[in-house]
């Protein structure tokens, strides 16, 4: 895979019925939707299904969500409820509920009540991790499983499955060397284009995915990112706001590690393990979601941004949360407290999702918060 | 973060329960110059509450919530004298799990809430504001925020655990009350509701509840006591049986309930379900209402169904106002209880009895289901149909991102099948100051004279 290659692959993440997927349906091929990181999405491609993760790219209006979703309601879900009622995702053959959040669950319970896909599932996670709840989700992704099969009439074997969990496997051990590229002293990609990257993969199949950050590894391991004043770790909420990080990369502070879902969360911390496939995924996707929703499991949070934060040696984190997010907004005011005893400096903003008003505001407290940490 | 400065006199649970200990000593029965002699004590907003609080027709509602609260309060000092843990709860937990152990006994956020707005002057909004000084969401929830708000300040009492059955049904209260309890650092003790309604989803949030009696006796030190509990599920269902007594008479037209009897419900509902004293406030409140009955004199002209919160920091504004015009508030989300018959057989039949109850719990009936606007819908064509509701208001707090993101259905569908005109206010349940009553009053009326009393001469 070339430059070029590359970036017409990377460029898929700036259109959400991209060419990737176009190509995938005009092969015949399915694509189901979902919202979360605790999808696992192994079930789905092992029934060769493409998993696509929805987004809001461009972050739309929202006028025709507004008329469900209301104005205390985050906007990222609003723009993706926009994007399902407008045509937009009209090329998905299905979607998978989870009940990641309030905002997420009201999301897609007015897209199927206004869109009514033939193929609807609400897959139930659980809010702790306890060995009665992680048979229940073991239970539960033996439902997604069989409806999947049922649905699309396709048979998802365990040796399908097993293939699907080392594809990932092996994505997550390129995604590792990728952020390593950020981390390193002289980091040679940017936080903006990993967020882009991971944009990407979500709305690609494995085995394309695996391709691009082979090639991908290979250009940024020689790559150079000009001067900036400071590193930073960026923490929070969901978003693909590739220019909100750019625009924070603007202003001097680069971003070399994060705790995002379209980020490091989505994969870093997944355990290793053997045994039944569905037991196995049960185990990573429970166990691994380091975010705020799940209970009794902050002092793991707080460590995995500790330790991100020394590995990459910043200088300071920004934590940021849509506003209306209160999972993320309480969780915030616990890890400013708990990181700044560390002497880890931290700028916590609430923004509104792909909101051009917010972006001077954004600029002014980033270009404060560098210059309070020296940079 | 540095704790709030204060002092003893500061907190708000101290404030309130000074408060209740004055109205203890109000007579048996009440006169008119009795209730004169009060508004000419205290002054401003609180004159007005107790003008209303005491008003004829729900004078001896009020009397029997008070003199429940007062013993609830003894009930706490008792506890903490003798070296009880206290245990800060809230909505989503049945109360009566407490009250089955010797050495425990349950604060409830909500109520503490719900008490600094209406018996306070000034009302609640210090202890929000402390919630705030100390970099909480303003879009959180106040029916807990405030009472997180009054804790973090340390002058009032310090529980030994948090307890919570918010995940699953509602995560900013899950997040706030697992905030206090890292903030007090004390344990958090949950119970989840799975979205799930079928039998497996039954199965395991009763696997959940013990769990968390687990944790609880561990926390205690001692098992659950079973003598305790046959007591407290012997209450259980004769506050159930009581319960569906003011619900049928809520039927009644002109009704004879109160329309304050509803925010007494839930006081009763969040503090002493299951204790001899919630059996009593019940029976008083169904008394009451008997006597309003033969006396008959409520000029009812429009029946409200309140589909989540009303306002609850301000008794004259809300509900003596709207009592004053023939509105009639059959009740809201937070008082329709659907308390069960506990088979108090055995240790097991019991825990499953609180479960059972606790699973159709406000919020975590409609909010815990998998669909929030299916259950939620169906639950408010039943009580309109059988409340005989001329519209319904949804009392929109904007802390309730579930509530608000699937109301749009739920209008919709209410409307289509029931044909009985739904309504949305935004407003906070328990704070006065993100929209003023007057505002909310105006917009009640507006929709009342040009909507609802068409609708009453088409139906």
């Amino acid at each position: 895979m070339n430059k070029l290659q590359i970036q017409e692959l990377q460029n898929q993440s700036e259109d959400i019925f991209n060419q990737y997927v176009r190509d995938w349906k005009e092969k015949g091929g399915k694509v189901l939707g979902y919202g979360c990181v605790a999808t696992p999405v192994e079930i789905i491609e092992a029934a060769g299904i493409l998993p696509y993760r929805v987004k809001a790219l461009g972050h739309p209006d929202t006028e025709l969500a507004d008329a469900y979703l209301s104005r205390f309601n985050c906007r990222f879900c609003r723009a993706c409820l926009q994007l399902g009622l407008d045509g937009t995702y009209d090329f998905l053959d299905g979607l998978i509920e989870v009940n990641s959040c309030d905002h997420m669950k009201g999301m897609f319970e007015n897209w199927q009540y206004v869109r009514k896909f033939d193929f609807f599932h609400y897959l139930k996670v659980p809010h702790y991790f306890r060995e009665f709840t992680l048979d229940y989700f073991e239970e539960e992704l033996a439902l997604m499983r069989a409806a999947i099969s049922r649905h699309f009439s396709v048979d998802i074997s365990d040796d399908a499955l097993h293939a699907a969990i080392e594809r990932q496997d092996e994505l997550r051990s390129k995604l590792k060397a990728l952020f390593a590229l950020r981390e390193q002293r002289s980091p040679t990609i940017s936080g903006s284009e990993v967020v882009s990257v991971l944009a990407t993969g979500s709305s690609i199949c494995s085995e394309d995915f695996n391709a691009l950050l082979t090639s991908l590894l290979e250009v940024k391991e020689q790559a150079n990112i000009p001067d900036f004043k400071a590193r930073l770790m960026l923490c929070g909420s969901a978003t693909d706001e590739v220019d909100l990080v750019g625009e924070i990369e603007a202003q001097g502070g680069l971003i070399v590690a994060d705790a995002l879902c379209f980020g490091s969360r989505a994969f870093w911390a997944k355990p290793e393990g053997s045994g039944s496939p569905l037991r196995l995924l049960a185990d990573r996707y429970l166990s691994n979601l380091l975010c705020p929703r799940m209970f009794e499991d902050y002092s793991r949070r707080l460590d995995f941004i500790i330790e991100t934060a020394a590995r990459a040696k910043v200088d300071g984190i920004i934590i940021f949360f849509n506003k209306f997010c209160d999972l993320h907004g309480v969780d915030a005011v616990s890890l400013r407290r708990d990181l700044e005893k560390r002497d880890i400096p931290v700028l916590t903003i609430e923004k509104e999702y792909g909101s051009k008003a917010d972006t001077g505001r954004l600029r002014t407290r980033v270009q404060a918060f560098l210059e309070r940490i020296g940079g | 973060m540095k704790a709030m400065e204060g002092t003893e006199y500061t907190g708000m649970f101290n404030r309130v329960s000074a408060i209740l200990k004055v109205l203890k000593h109000l007579p048996e029965r009440v006169s008119e110059e009795d209730i004169e002699g009060l508004e000419h004590l205290v002054t401003g907003s609180l004159a007005a509450t107790a003008k209303s609080a005491l008003a004829p027709r729900t004078r001896d509602s009020t009397l029997a919530i008070f003199d429940s609260l007062i013993a609830w309060l003894e009930g706490f000092e008792r506890a903490r004298r003798d070296g009880k843990k206290i245990i800060m709860t809230s909505l989503t937990i049945p109360v009566e799990l407490f009250y089955c152990f010797k050495n425990a006994y349950p604060v409830t956020n909500e109520l503490i809430t719900t008490l600094g707005g209406l018996l306070l002057e000034g009302k609640s909004d210090r202890y929000w504001d402390f919630a705030m000084g100390a970099g909480l969401p303003d879009t959180m929830c106040s029916s807990s925020g405030v009472s997180i708000g009054a804790n973090i300040m340390h002058v009032d009492f310090q529980p030994a655990a948090v307890a919570s059955g918010y995940p699953g049904d509602c995560d900013t209260n899950a997040k706030q009350q697992e905030f206090l309890a890292q903030y007090l650092g004390v344990p958090h003790l949950m119970v989840e509701k799975p979205v799930d309604d079928s039998a497996r989803g039954r199965e395991q949030y009763l696997k959940s509840t013990h769990d968390f009696i687990e944790k609880l006796e561990d926390l205690l030190g001692e098992k659950m006591d079973e003598e305790l509990m046959r007591e407290v599920a012997e209450n259980h269902n004769k506050g159930a049986e009581l319960y569906w007594e003011l619900s049928d008479m809520l039927r009644l037209s002109p009704c004879p309930v109160p329309n304050v009897a509803a925010l007494y419900v839930v006081a009763v509902g969040l503090t002493m379900w299951g204790t001899k004293e919630g059996v009593q406030s019940i029976q008083r409140l169904v008394d009451a209402s008997k006597r309003n009955l033969e006396e008959n004199d409520y000029q009812e002209k429009v029946r409200s169904l309140w589909c989540w919160t009303g306002f609850y920091y301000d008794l004259w504004g809300f509900f003596t106002w709207m009592e004053e015009r023939g509105i009639t508030y059959l009740g809201d989300a937070l008082s329709i209880l659907f308390p069960n018959y506990i088979d108090t057989s055995s240790r097991d039949t019991i825990i499953e009895g609180f479960a059972n109850f606790a699973w159709d719990y406000p919020m975590t009936r409609q909010m815990g289901s998998p669909s929030m606007s299916a259950t939620w819908t169906d639950d408010i064509i039943h009580s309109a149909r059988e409340r005989e509701a001329d519209c319904v208001f949804f009392a929109g707090h904007h802390s309730c991102k579930h509530a608000w993101s699937i109301f749009s259905i739920v209008r919709k569908e209410v409307m289509k099948k029931t044909r009985v005109p739904v309504f949305a206010l935004e407003g906070d349940t328990w704070l006065r100051k993100s929209m003023a009553l007057d505002a909310i009053k105006r917009q009640i009326e507006e929709f009342i004279d040009n909507v609802v009393v068409k609708y009453k001469a088409k139906a």
